[in-house]
C-alpha cells in the first residue's frame, strides 16, 4: 500500500496488488522463460544460416555465388553464449591459397572488379522480423504453461 | 539542410562534400578533373586513392506516436577507402574517422546536426585485400544516421 499527498491536500492511496503473486510467478517461471529463449535464439541462428545459403545458392534476391560450393557448404552457425549466436563461413582453404573467409569478404563487399553481393547483410535484415517472432513464440509458450 | 522529400540523397551528398573539403588527397596535384570523393562505385578507371559514399539501403520507417506522421529513420551510409598501398588506406579510414567524429555538434552548417541527421554510429569497418601487388586495398566503413521524416 502506497500513501501520496494529492495537490489538493488530501491523500491518495494506491494498492498494488499481485506483486507477490507476480514475484512468485516470474521466480518459478524464469528458468523456463530463460531455456525457451536460448532455444530459440539457437532456432534464429540455424534458420539465418539457411537463408545465407539460399542467398549464395541464388534463390534470394543476390546473384548466385557457388562455384565449387565450398563457401555454401563452410556457412555453420556457433554459440558464443547462451543469447549469442554467430553464423559465419568456417575457414577452409581453396586450391589458388584463397579461405572462404576471404572470399566470404569479397563476394559481400565486392571489389574493382566484382560488385558487392551483401548475402549476409540482406539475409540479416530479411530475416530480422521472423527471428524475432522465434523468440516472442517461445516466451508466450513458456509462459502459458 | 537534409529534406523529407530527399533525405537519402541529401545525406549521401552532404557527406560526400563533407569529406571532399576535409580529407586530403594524397594526390591533389595529379589528379586533374577526376574527383576524389564519389558518389558510386568507379566503372571507368580512376586514379587511386578515391573515397566513395553510397546509401547502404534498408530503411525502416517507425512511428513517432500516435495521430502523427511524423515517422523517425536510420539512414545507413556506406564510406568506403580505395587505396593503393595498407598504410595509405589505414591513413585515410583514420581520417574519415575523425572528421565523422567530430563534426556532429554546432559547426555551422558542416555539422550534422545543424542539417537534422543525428545519432552517428559506426557499425562496422572491414578491410577487403585484393590479391597481387598492385591490388586495391579498401576499407568498407558502415555508418548510419537518425533522421525524422515530415520535420522538414
Amino acid at each position: 500500500m502506497v500513501k501520496a499527498e494529492s495537490s489538493r491536500g488530501g491523500f491518495v492511496d494506491v494498492e498494488v496488488i499481485g506483486i507477490a503473486e507476480a514475484r512468485r510467478f516470474l521466480n518459478a517461471k524464469g528458468k523456463d522463460i530463460q531455456n525457451a529463449v536460448e532455444g530459440a535464439i539457437f532456432q534464429s541462428a540455424n534458420f539465418v544460416q539457411q537463408e545465407v545459403q539460399e542467398s549464395l545458392l541464388g534463390r534470394r534476391a543476390e546473384p548466385k555465388s557457388v562455384d565449387t560450393g565450398k563457401l555454401v557448404n563452410s556457412i555453420r552457425v556457433d554459440k558464443i553464449n547462451s543469447d549469442t549466436f554467430v553464423v559465419f563461413p568456417q575457414k577452409q582453404s581453396y586450391p589458388n591459397g584463397q579461405s572462404t573467409q576471404e572470399v566470404a569478404k569479397i563476394l559481400e563487399y565486392g571489389t574493382t572488379k566484382i560488385s558487392p553481393r551483401r548475402h549476409f547483410r540482406n539475409t540479416s535484415k530479411r530475416t530480422k522480423d521472423k527471428t524475432k517472432n522465434f523468440v516472442e513464440k517461445a516466451i508466450k509458450r513458456a509462459t502459458r504453461s | 539542410m537534409v529534406s523529407s522529400s530527399t533525405y537519402i540523397s541529401d545525406t549521401v551528398l552532404f557527406i560526400r562534400d563533407f569529406l571532399d573539403s576535409n580529407i586530403t588527397d594524397p594526390i591533389e596535384k595529379k589528379r586533374g578533373k577526376d574527383r576524389f570523393v564519389k558518389t558510386s562505385y568507379p566503372q571507368e578507371k580512376v586514379q587511386y586513392p578515391i573515397i566513395t559514399v553510397r546509401s547502404a539501403g534498408g530503411n525502416d520507417l517507425k512511428r513517432m506516436g500516435m495521430q502523427s506522421e511524423l515517422m523517425w529513420t536510420q539512414i545507413p551510409i556506406e564510406v568506403r577507402i580505395w587505396a593503393r598501398n595498407e598504410k595509405e588506406r589505414n591513413e585515410l579510414t583514420e581520417q574519415v574517422h575523425n572528421a565523422l567524429r567530430s563534426n556532429q555538434f554546432g559547426g555551422g552548417d558542416a555539422s550534422v546536426d545543424d542539417n537534422d541527421i543525428h545519432d552517428f554510429r559506426v557499425l562496422s569497418t572491414v578491410s577487403i585485400d585484393e590479391t597481387g601487388v598492385t591490388g586495391i586495398k579498401s576499407s568498407v566503413m558502415e555508418c548510419q544516421y537518425m533522421f525524422v521524416l515530415g520535420q522538414s
